[in-house]
């Protein structure tokens, strides 16, 4: 389907003409003209015009005289607009409900019957049948051209007792009037009104129909309608008076057809008065008919529906408000029908007829094909575009916020709330801040590394700690060396060894022995470590010391050098381990200061 | 396609996601971004005043060693390290006679310490004396105190041949390691 931008403009202002809020939002705006709150009900027999409110449904609908119109003022949808606008302000209707108005017209100025196609001709095909006669009846009704002028309407009607179906033509002389109605929200309809007399007395007399065949007439003043029934309805003529009170052959018409169905022995003729001639006419002349060829109508019972009795029986449907004074129009009694739209019946017999017409008298004259229905936007549509209309809005109010909120923002940067620092500015500082957090740590690393560990005073110095004074003790040689741990020690740990040789007396060699013990070379250590302010060989966790002092006779002794010579020589080590978990022990070297920027020192 | 459905597609769907969706989502974009650009620059700026602040305060904390900085790296330098050493080593010995102290041999050599693989490689000093112990005591105190950066590696001390009980001469030998600024 090919739509170019004007049809989609067009199309885009005509949903959104449908499309309003109110609309969106209403019972009434997207149901027929049936469902609507107020229907104006208008019949219309070719001379004038019979105009009825209806408000309300089920037991509360009420019925009103309508605006009076003239049967010329159909045509003119200035009047027809004017109408409305008074009868809603006459009905004091309120806003919401001024769009809820239905017009419904019933047309009796002229009806005609056409020829099935072969192939529709079976009534239950009425479900096809009945949607291809609304979009092109050339293919239901014989000898029809295919463009067919929209104000030609066409409805299929199956009569499944009688084996057949019959389509029905109404003309809508009014259309182009009506149609700016509906451009105006207020649904319209069109109904047959013969159709809708025929479903009204179908109901009065279904049980009398059951015993005893009926001929139902429905004499209007330009054309009668005959149909004959016998336990469903059989067929439907249309006689049509060609300018004259009755139809000009009814007597031959009328005969002809019962004798067709066999209704002539023994059949009700019902006539029913439905203009504003006397049915006492179609009597004389059916009379007069039988006596010129010699017929017999002894068989035929004809009954003309008693006024009064009729609508009492009509005041069964709502009671206290059927009132023929002011309805009018038994046509307009389809407004306590029920909505269209209900499953047709397939039973035969006067019961299914009696339902089937009840449905089908509901049915619209008005352009139903695909064209129009594709006019009507539908509620999901409405409801869709109201929201988007909606969404719309949001997003307008977004752009408008967050143009808002970047001018505010823009602003406020302007105001010199952000203060914007230089790339050359931070580098420089960045570069300050990385040479001198560096030269703290070298600092830090070098002070540990370069801490005392091993020197040659302090190592003399605790030679002399581990000797008493005097002459008790001689050394020979002292040793002293610094030695990587062992690798259980952890990385970084170290051991000093101290190895003294020599001879002593007994004195010193009591001394010397008591070193061995833990505690007297620990103290040792420690007042070292005081004396000499060197933590190196200050107690810790992280640190053992252990003496090993081997003696043994000092062979060169004798009683002759006894002054001279010792009696006892001897070998003491001390040795001092200190582990890599010790804050002593040697680190990694550090790596050299980078050379960026100005010296930190 | 419902010419309705075209419509509603084109007019209130397609337009306004063109005419408000999209300066929408480029507003919303540029709010963004804006954002952003400020949140960055507030976050230098701080970063900035930190920093600042960090180089104010370490800056005033190395104020007092910024001596010992020059003082470690002249130290630790490899350059003219012998010289300096040798010069060090004779200032602690000629505060002495001869008969209290005197060197009779140093030896410079190149490699790794004895003490283990964390100093890395550097000068390693062997000196050789006939001293007094009180001479040799105060003179490795003199040198070592101006080169901290001096570990002995190891020392032996004997009694010189002949000398008295009393008053002991003594022939030592030190061995250093220098630690350098490799």
């Amino acid at each position: 389907m090919k739509v170019n931008f004007p049809d989609l403009r067009a199309a885009q202002r005509s949903a959104r003409r449908q499309a309003s809020v109110r609309r969106v939002f209403s019972k009434y705006a997207f149901r027929g003209p049936l469902e609507q709150a107020v229907r104006w009900h208008l019949f219309y027999d070719g001379q004038k015009v019979i105009s009825v409110v209806a408000q309300g449904k089920g037991a509360a609908l009420s019925w009103s005289p309508g605006p009076p119109l003239e049967a010329a003022e159909l045509g003119k949808p200035d009047r027809l607009q004017a109408q409305i606008k008074e009868l809603s302000h006459g009905l004091k209707l309120s806003t919401r409900s001024q769009n809820s108005l239905g017009v419904v017209l019933h047309l009796a100025d002229e009806i005609d019957v056409g020829i099935v196609q072969k192939e529709f001709e079976n009534p239950e095909l009425f479900e096809l049948a009945r949607a291809q006669v609304r979009e092109t009846p050339s293919e239901v009704v014989t000898d029809l051209k295919t463009a067919q002028d929209p104000s030609i309407q066409w409805r299929y009607y199956p009569l499944l007792s009688g084996q057949q179906a019959i389509v029905l033509r109404h003309r809508l002389e009014f259309l182009s009037a009506l149609q700016t109605l509906s451009d105006l929200d207020i649904k319209v309809a069109v109904h047959s009104a013969p159709i809708e007399m025929l479903a009204v007395y179908l109901r009065l007399y279904a049980a009398a129909i059951e015993e005893k065949p009926h001929c139902i007439v429905l004499f209007y003043d330009r054309f009668t309608v005959v149909v004959p029934a016998n336990q469903g309805v059989l067929d439907l003529k249309v006689l049509p008076h060609r300018q004259q009170d009755v139809p000009p052959a009814f007597g031959d018409d009328m005969f002809s057809l019962l004798e067709k169905f066999g209704l002539v022995e023994s059949c009700v003729l019902l006539l029913v008065p439905c203009g504003t001639q006397e049915p006492t006419r179609l009597f004389r002349e059916l009379d007069s008919y039988a006596v010129r060829n010699r017929k017999s109508a002894d068989g035929i019972d004809i009954q003309i529906p008693d006024k009064e009795s009729v609508w009492g029986q009509f005041d069964k449907l709502a009671p206290g408000q059927v009132k023929s004074e002011i309805i009018q129009r038994a046509e307009f009694l389809t407004d306590y029908h029920e909505g269209p739209g209900k499953q047709i019946p397939l039973s035969l017999g006067i019961k299914g007829d009696e339902e089937r017409f009840g449905i089908l008298s509901l049915d619209t004259f008005w352009p139903d094909d695909q064209k129009s229905r594709d006019e009507q936007l539908p509620r999901s549509f409405a409801i869709a575009i109201v929201a988007l209309r909606a969404s719309r809005f949001v997003g307008l109010l977004c752009l408008l916020g967050l143009g808002g909120w970047l001018a505010l923002s823009v602003y406020n940067a302007s105001q010199g709330n952000v203060v914007p620092v230089l790339p050359e500015m931070i580098s420089s500082q960045q570069a300050e801040l990385i040479q001198l957090s560096a030269t703290r740590l070298y600092l830090s690393q070098w002070d540990k590394v370069l801490s005392p560990r091993s020197q040659a005073w302090s190592a003399m110095d605790f030679f002399l700690a581990l000797l008493p004074e005097g002459k008790d003790v001689v050394c020979d040689r002292l040793r002293y060396a610094i030695r990587p741990a062992a690798a259980g020690n952890g990385p970084g740990g170290f051991l000093r060894e101290w190895i003294i040789e020599g001879s002593c007396t007994d004195q010193g060699r009591a001394h010397l022995e008591r070193l061995r013990e833990a505690a007297v070379i620990g103290q040792i250590f420690a007042a070292t470590a005081v004396r000499l302010s060197e933590p190196s060989f200050a107690l810790s966790d992280d640190r053992a010391i252990k003496a090993v002092l081997r003696e043994e006779s000092n062979p060169q002794f004798t009683a002759a050098n006894a002054t001279d010579v010792l009696p006892y020589q001897f070998r003491l080590v001390v040795t001092q381990i200190i582990e890599g978990s010790d804050p002593l022990a040697f680190p990694q070297l550090p790596k050299a200061l980078p050379k960026t920027g100005k010296p930190a020192g | 396609m419902n010419r309705y459905l075209q419509a509603l597609l084109v007019f209130d769907v397609a337009a306004p996601a063109f005419l408000i969706g999209l300066p929408c989502f480029a507003l919303f974009w540029a709010v963004l971004t804006f954002q952003n650009f400020l949140l960055q620059k507030t976050v230098e700026r701080d970063a900035y005043e930190t920093r600042s602040r960090e180089v104010t305060a370490l800056s005033a904390q190395l104020a007092p060693t910024r001596a010992k900085v020059l003082l470690l790296k002249s130290l630790l330098s490899t350059g003219d390290i012998e010289t300096r050493l040798d010069r060090g080593i004779a200032a602690g010995l000629e505060k002495f006679s001869s008969d209290e102290a005197e060197q009779t041999l140093h030896d410079y050599q190149t490699g790794p310490s004895v003490i283990g693989p964390n100093l890395g490689e550097g000068r390693r000093l062997s000196l050789k004396l006939s001293s007094r112990w009180e001479s040799l005591n105060t003179a490795t105190a003199d040198w070592e105190t101006r080169f901290p950066t001096m570990i002995l590696e190891s020392m032996s001390i004997d009694l010189a041949a002949g000398s008295a009980v009393s008053v002991p001469y003594l022939q030592s030998t030190l061995s250093y390691f220098v630690v350098t600024e490799n």
